[in-house]
């Protein structure tokens, strides 16, 4: 068939550019390619830059890393491929002989496309876990006050508390800091965080540059005279309408929030930043029909991959944060071996030239690979965080689902998550369980633990957090699914 | 708030400046801004207020900011693209992700904060 692609990449950022790269170069130009991100600019979140019409500030950063950005960029637009920008990816589909069709929107119109092979390059999203008052205008996620601050220059608030674990929160502080807002506190959750990190010495060797970007902002903190407070977390956001003051808690050794008002403090802010490591976005894989295994070491559900990125279904690869949260650099290399793979198995790249270009890679993916497990070992919050959630808190905030209603599906016997969405409508709202299906999981492990929901044997003994997905996978409108679909076809634009 | 132009993360110079109408008031932002930027800055925090069960139901702001929680919806006359069916206020339009839409001169916004049911 002349109107297939022969590679589409679904995602432009990190992973998604070094696939386009690396299958580009594997293929000799000769591989006709499709990369589709959502957002009208490609980066992803970590290449994200202000818009065209902003003149982004003087001096680089370690916000914008503009100059990493730009050369990624001007290497990826040099390679020969249909770019679809401000599209989304709503379903994925196997086609009869080889190859996958994707279910694409556009700006102003529904498209199809269809490719031998598929490289998912499509990252990850804050983990969200819930607390009393984060439904609250004023609370929200350090990668949306990143985002904010990053493409809009905007700060979240005048006076701001910053709850998280793991490198990103501690980023995120600092940036606050150095934009000019006044940082209430940071409170970094993880417990026991030096000693802890001391097993993992060998893990941090070689990551100079890390520890330098780390290094910096602890500085940054200090400098501003930021209240920091180790093993705490915030508890509850608090104000009529809009976010007034933050209650932190300390923490126990098991992430166990602890009673008492000794373990409790106040501040006054308008603005919550929180971030707990990050969720990997799994709707297309899992809708792919991959599979998934849950690793309770980082907390998160992830496609299963062989050492080439390839996913347990043929033509399809997974490369990034969406098969597993390891950040940029390791989506990078993952993005390379995935492009090499594809191209070697579509037949542009040479079986062992491909395999040694692979090999060469193993290394510094091996590298990145022990640092991202230990990131998941310190960052990863414990299953008693969850119970910062109370008996009326909103576990699925689309639909408006407490706790409360979880637990009495559960004692009803509910036992799996599409039952507990059958009965509370938890994760059948506009964000289609991205937001809570981790929180209800919790309660439901919880639940069996307890003994009031034994799991059966035959079902998901670990309880992946998610609900079987469905196509689409964002909310389409009626007005947009009665127009004509039209095919995107190579060279065509 | 945005931020101050002595700070180092500041950019040099935003876009030029438009005026949207947001709940029948004038806001004024900057071209390039997205309404959650534009929003955000003029001291609108409380956006959408989500249809659910379970009340009262008071309204959310931008959460994820990265187009993923459908919590920054607003309402937006005639926009180039809806992201739900829900039934129009006034006339033609939809409703659109705040933190992925850019602002745009004219731009004429409803948000749902001053809903009755609070």
């Amino acid at each position: 068939m002349s109107d297939l692609f022969d590679l589409a990449i679904v995602g432009a950022g990190p992973a998604g550019l070094a696939a386009l790269i690396a299958a580009a170069e594997a293929s000799d130009g000769r591989a006709r390619m499709a990369i589709i991100d959502s957002r009208p600019q490609p980066g992803g979140q970590y290449y994200l830059q202000p818009p065209p019409d902003f003149q982004p500030p003087a001096r680089e950063s370690f916000l914008h890393h503009r100059a990493e950005a730009q050369a990624w960029f001007a290497r990826a637009s040099a390679c020969d491929a249909d770019w679809l920008l401000d599209t989304d990816v709503w379903g994925i589909t196997r086609l009869d002989d080889a190859g996958w069709q994707l279910h694409l929107r556009g700006r102003d119109a529904l498209r199809c496309l269809s490719a031998r092979g598929v490289i998912l390059a499509v990252g990850a999203y804050d983990r969200p876990i819930p607390f009393p008052g984060w439904t609250l205008p004023g609370v929200m996620t350090a990668g949306a006050a990143q985002n904010l601050l990053k493409s809009q220059g905007l700060l979240p608030g005048r006076s701001i508390v910053v709850s998280g674990s793991g490198p990103l929160a501690l980023a995120v502080a600092a940036n606050m800091a150095e934009a000019g807002a006044r940082v209430a506190a940071f409170l970094h959750a993880a417990p026991r965080l030096i000693r802890r990190s001391l097993r993992h010495l060998p893990a941090l060797w070689g990551q100079w540059a890390r520890l330098r970007e780390g290094h910096h902002y602890w500085r940054v903190l200090r400098r501003a005279r930021v209240p920091i407070r180790l093993g705490w977390a915030a508890a509850a956001a608090h104000g009529e309408g809009e976010l007034r003051a933050v209650r932190a808690v300390r923490l126990g050794p098991d992430w166990r929030p602890l009673p008492g008002a000794q373990n409790t403090e106040t501040f006054e802010a308008d603005a919550l930043i929180v971030g707990y490591g990050f969720t990997p976005a799994v709707q297309l894989s899992r809708l792919a029909g991959c599979r998934h295994v849950f690793d309770p070491r980082s907390g998160n559900d992830a496609p299963a991959r062989e050492a080439d990125m390839a996913s347990s279904q043929p033509g399809l690869w997974i490369a990034g944060d969406g098969a597993g949260i390891g950040g940029a650099a390791l989506a990078q290399i993952e993005g390379q071996i995935a492009g090499i793979a594809a191209m070697r198995d579509v037949g542009y790249a040479q079986r062992e030239r491909a395999e040694a270009q692979i090999g060469r890679l193993r290394g510094a993916l091996r590298r990145e690979q022990r640092f991202a497990a230990l990131l998941a070992a310190l960052f990863t919050p414990g299953p008693a965080f969850y119970t910062l959630a109370q008996d009326d808190t909103l576990m699925c905030r689309c639909e408006n689902v407490p706790r409360s209603a979880l637990v009495a599906a559960a004692q009803d016997g509910a036992q799996t998550i599409n039952e507990v969405k059958g009965l509370t409508r938890a994760g059948m709202g506009l964000c289609q369980g991205r937001m809570c299906a981790e929180a209800v999981a919790q309660v439901m492990r919880a639940a069996r633990q307890s003994g009031y929901s034994p799991p059966p044997a035959a079902l998901d003994p670990d309880l992946s957090p998610a609900a079987t997905p469905r196509a689409p996978l964002w909310p389409l409108t009626l007005d947009e699914l009665r127009r004509p679909v039209e095919t995107v076809e190579p060279g065509r634009r | 708030m945005r931020i101050a132009p002595e700070s180092p993360l500041a950019p040099v110079a935003r876009g030029g400046s438009i005026t949207l109408w947001v709940d029948g008031q004038p806001v004024v932002a900057y071209a390039g801004e997205t309404l959650a930027a534009a929003l955000l800055a003029a001291g609108r925090r409380a956006l959408y207020r989500p249809a659910g069960y379970g009340e009262p139901i008071r309204p959310h702001g931008v959460y994820c900011g990265m187009g993923v929680c459908f919590e920054c919806l607003v309402w937006v006359e005639q926009p180039r693209r809806a992201e739900t069916d829900a039934p129009a206020q006034d006339g033609a339009g939809a409703w659109l992700r705040a933190c992925v839409t850019p602002a745009e001169d004219g731009m004429r916004v409803r948000t749902r904060a001053d809903l009755p049911g609070a």
